[in-house]
């Protein structure tokens, strides 16, 4: 058991502790169904526990032998899935706790899901790309392989679809691609010498910003291909986010939260630093609708901040292990916390 | 095999294996996986997938080398290791050791910086050592061919030569010399089968700043500026140096009196003569005078028969130390037309018979270090040269410090700290290059010149 302890700390108000529970081990992947009735959440071992909103336990999956990397919902939240070091993609059937279907994602680990925007909705099929190693493939809600891309020229380390669209973007060392579903091969590419670790896109679509290795966040412009470096990060930068609006981009990679204001241009402006946390960040979330932002870090502090507004912590909360993963709940009215300990902490929205 | 997590501050240690397709590296690591040592051991290679090899773990890697964009020109990590590593230590059964083995192919530089440039993995990891197989048979074919059997050679803290067993004693031999004259600091053991006592190649410390300056003087020994020194005892009066036409058309002496005329204290001095030897010399032709002391003096040899006078005032035991080995110019002391023959003899191995590209280059020098001045010129050398140094350590002597400095480097990047304190213990400066193409001059003079 985690053994998590849990305090306030000073200077800030207490985030209200509504339900915790146990993952059983280090939380590698949390996530709130899209109906927001439950919450998942995948051990860096294997099993993947979830929750009712009320905190009760509701299924307990194996998981993936070797250890589960990646979880995801379809957004219409029919499908529940999962992937792993067994080079598996597993759908779950949520009623008897049991695999439903597993697909080969091509490579040993297979990292990272993502189901498309409004699948299953507005006469938009559910799709789920699968990236593991080079090799990228898309599925259909049934198992089915829709298509498989040309291997990328490097390991995949992040993908993402862009908003709005039918449109998948991958970044791997050096390049950032977008696929479309009807072809094999990159529709656009932004090219960049450098290892690209996360790719996080402005919820309007217009900006793809990329956390790097070499501790520099990239904006791109869709439209133009035009890109910015930011550089001045302490350490590689993997937590980005973007608020509802598209203006505000929040970046860890050091000790600070940095924010970026894209009302114009982040291009030499200043951003927005806030200071809470005492260790790196490990975490961030703008909420999905909302003005406030989640940070969270290896030091266990969780901080809620309106960055819009002030430079200062609304309400903070201190446990005695790293925080892993942070999620707000689809109606932004709780934040669900992951730490390296396997405690799983839901909090109240401050507002 | 003993796992001392308490001087790596709960890091996991982890060894890179390196050697050619069939050098054994298989059969090592099968070794130490059947072996009944108790840890949980994960092996990271690229052979074949993940499995479970009872509470072991075997993970395959892409090796995918790429470069960081950080203005570190030399700068190549491993983002594959990055990713496996940060996952695997975040699983809740942690192991005790890693190893991570490259192919016959792979350059030892990338895996190496993994580990310092990234701040996930130096919080988790700690890089014990780089192990090189070689394969004392095929060896030949891929040491004057290949550059990357070269480096993985240079990069290694052990070397094992494997199959021994299948090849004659002197060649291996010649083979052992070799290898030594370009890595001095590793160790060389010698292996049939890859069976080597675990001790040997796990938890050695290899990239522990803490171990990292356990240089052993004779590994330095190859380096002397000087090839030869003789040990004289003078009376008040003129004597004469002479030579007769040899090999070189000049030769670099210096003449310094000693507290006795005993092998220790040549030894005692022979650091002030590296010294010496490293600064500006002053030239004289056949006629002119040399003298005792400090002044390094380059003897213009035109091809006849030179004489170089000199006077002793106070009588007493003198080493002569001299670029080449006397007996190639018929070298002799006179005093008024009688030879003065050296009490004790002692030869020094040139530095410059290595023909390889890469070497090894120690420095060993007494006195205190500016610590200004040794930092722009590290900056500047590692700038420059740091894509031809592979591996360097050594321990500092800092002017205004009671503390060692110990200090290791991959390239370009550089681990430094202070360690414990001088205590009784002669300050020194104790150092070794390990690179391509290195030249010892530069490298003597360069850092002679950061002393206070």
């Amino acid at each position: 058991m985690s053994g998590i302890t849990l305090e306030t700390p000073t200077k800030m108000d207490p985030l209200e502790l509504v339900w915790q529970g146990e993952a059983g081990g280090h939380v590698i992947d949390m996530a709130w169904d899209p109906h927001g009735g439950r919450l998942a959440a995948a051990a860096a071992d294997g099993p993947v526990t979830i929750f009712n909103l009320d905190g009760a336990l509701y299924r307990t999956l194996e998981g993936h032998r070797f250890g589960t990397m990646v979880i995801a919902w379809s957004s219409n939240g029919n499908r529940f899935s999962s992937a792993g070091q067994d080079g598996r993609i597993i759908f779950w059937d949520l009623e008897n706790g049991q695999s439903a279907l597993e697909l080969e994602g091509g490579a040993s680990w297979v990292e990272h899901l993502a189901w498309n925007q409004f699948g299953g909705r507005k006469g938009i099929p559910n799709m789920l790309a699968s990236a593991a190693g080079r090799r990228l493939r898309l599925w259909d809600e049934n198992g089915k392989l829709i298509r498989q891309f040309e291997d990328h020229p490097q390991t995949i380390s992040s993908i993402a679809w862009k908003p709005d669209s039918h449109l998948l973007s991958t970044s791997t060392y050096g390049r950032l691609a977008l696929f479309a579903a009807g072809q094999e091969t990159p529709q656009r590419q932004f090219h960049w010498k450098g290892s690209i670790l996360k790719v996080c896109w402005s919820p309007n679509g217009k900006f793809v910003a990329t956390g790097d290795q070499d501790s520099t966040v990239h904006f791109w412009f869709e439209k133009t291909g035009r890109d910015l470096q930011m550089s001045g990060y302490p350490t590689k930068v993997r937590e980005l986010s973007w608020n509802a609006t598209s203006r505000y981009l929040a970046t860890g990679g050091g000790i600070d939260v940095t924010i970026w204001d894209c009302l114009k241009s982040p291009e030499g402006s200043r951003p927005i630093v806030l200071k809470g946390h005492d260790k790196l960040i490990s975490a961030l979330a703008f909420q999905n609708r909302g003005d406030l932002l989640a940070s969270a870090g290896e030091d266990g502090r969780i901080i809620i901040w309106n960055p819009h507004l002030n430079r200062r912590g609304l309400q903070g909360m201190a446990a005695n292990s790293p925080i892993t993963r942070i999620s707000w709940s689809p109606n932004d009215q709780l934040l669900a916390v992951g730490t390296a300990s396997g405690a799983i902490l839901v909090f109240a929205s401050p507002g | 095999m003993s796992v001392n997590t308490a001087e790596n501050e709960g890091r996991v240690p982890v060894t890179v294996l390196t050697g050619f397709l069939g050098s054994g590296k298989t059969t090592l690591l099968n070794r130490i996986l059947s072996e009944n040592h108790g840890k949980r051991i994960a092996v990271i290679e690229n052979e074949f997938g993940e499995i479970g090899v009872d509470q072991d773990l075997v993970i395959n890697a892409d090796e995918e080398v790429f470069e960081m964009n950080n203005g570190c020109i030399c700068c190549t990590v491993r983002g594959d290791l990055i990713r496996i590593l940060g996952n695997l230590m975040k699983r809740k059964d942690r192991f005790d050791y890693i190893l991570v083995e490259t192919t016959g192919l792979a350059d030892p530089g990338p895996v190496a910086q993994t580990f310092f440039v990234d701040d996930e993995m130096q919080a988790k990891v700690a890089l014990d050592g780089v192990v090189t197989l070689v394969d004392t048979r095929h060896i030949w074919q891929h040491i004057d061919t290949s550059e990357e059997a070269r480096e993985q050679v240079a990069f290694a803290d052990v070397i094992l030569l494997n199959k021994t067993d299948l090849v004659p004693v002197d060649e291996v031999d010649r083979l052992e010399t070799r290898i030594k004259a370009m890595n001095s600091a590793a160790r060389i053991f010698r292996t049939t089968n890859a069976v080597i006592d675990l001790d040997h190649i796990l938890n050695i410390g290899g990239f522990n700043l803490d171990r990292a300056l356990v240089i052993d003087p004779r590994f330095l020994e190859p380096e002397y500026p000087f090839e030869w020194a003789g040990v004289f005892q003078f009376e008040s009066g003129s004597y004469e140096f002479k030579l007769a036409p040899g090999p070189d058309e000049s030769m670099n002496v210096l003449l310094l009196p000693l507290e006795d005329g005993t092998a220790e204290a040549v030894e005692h001095i022979k650091m002030e003569a590296v010294l010496a030897f490293s600064d500006h010399e002053f030239e004289v032709i056949s006629g002119e005078f040399i003298r005792p002391g400090n002044q390094l003096w380059q003897l213009k040899l035109d091809g006849s028969s030179v004489q170089f006078p000199f006077r002793i005032t106070s009588p007493g035991a003198y080493a002569l130390f001299t670029e080449h080995k006397p007996v190639e110019f018929n070298a002799v002391i006179e005093i008024a037309g009688r030879e003065v023959g050296p009490m004790l003899e002692r030869e020094y191995k040139p530095d410059h018979e290595h023909e390889d590209e890469i070497t090894s280059i120690g420095i060993n020098i007494p006195g205190d270090l500016d610590s200004k001045k040794l930092n722009q010129w590290l900056g500047e050398l590692l700038q420059n040269r740091g894509t031809d140094i592979y591996r360097m350590k050594g321990i500092l002597s800092i002017k205004g410090s009671p503390n060692r400095y110990v200090f290791q480097g991959v390239h370009m990047l550089f681990d430094g700290r202070p360690d414990r304190a001088w205590g009784d213990e002669n300050r020194h400066n104790s150092l070794i290059f390990i690179g391509r193409n290195l030249d010892r001059a530069e490298l003597n003079e360069g850092f002679r010149k950061c002393l206070a």
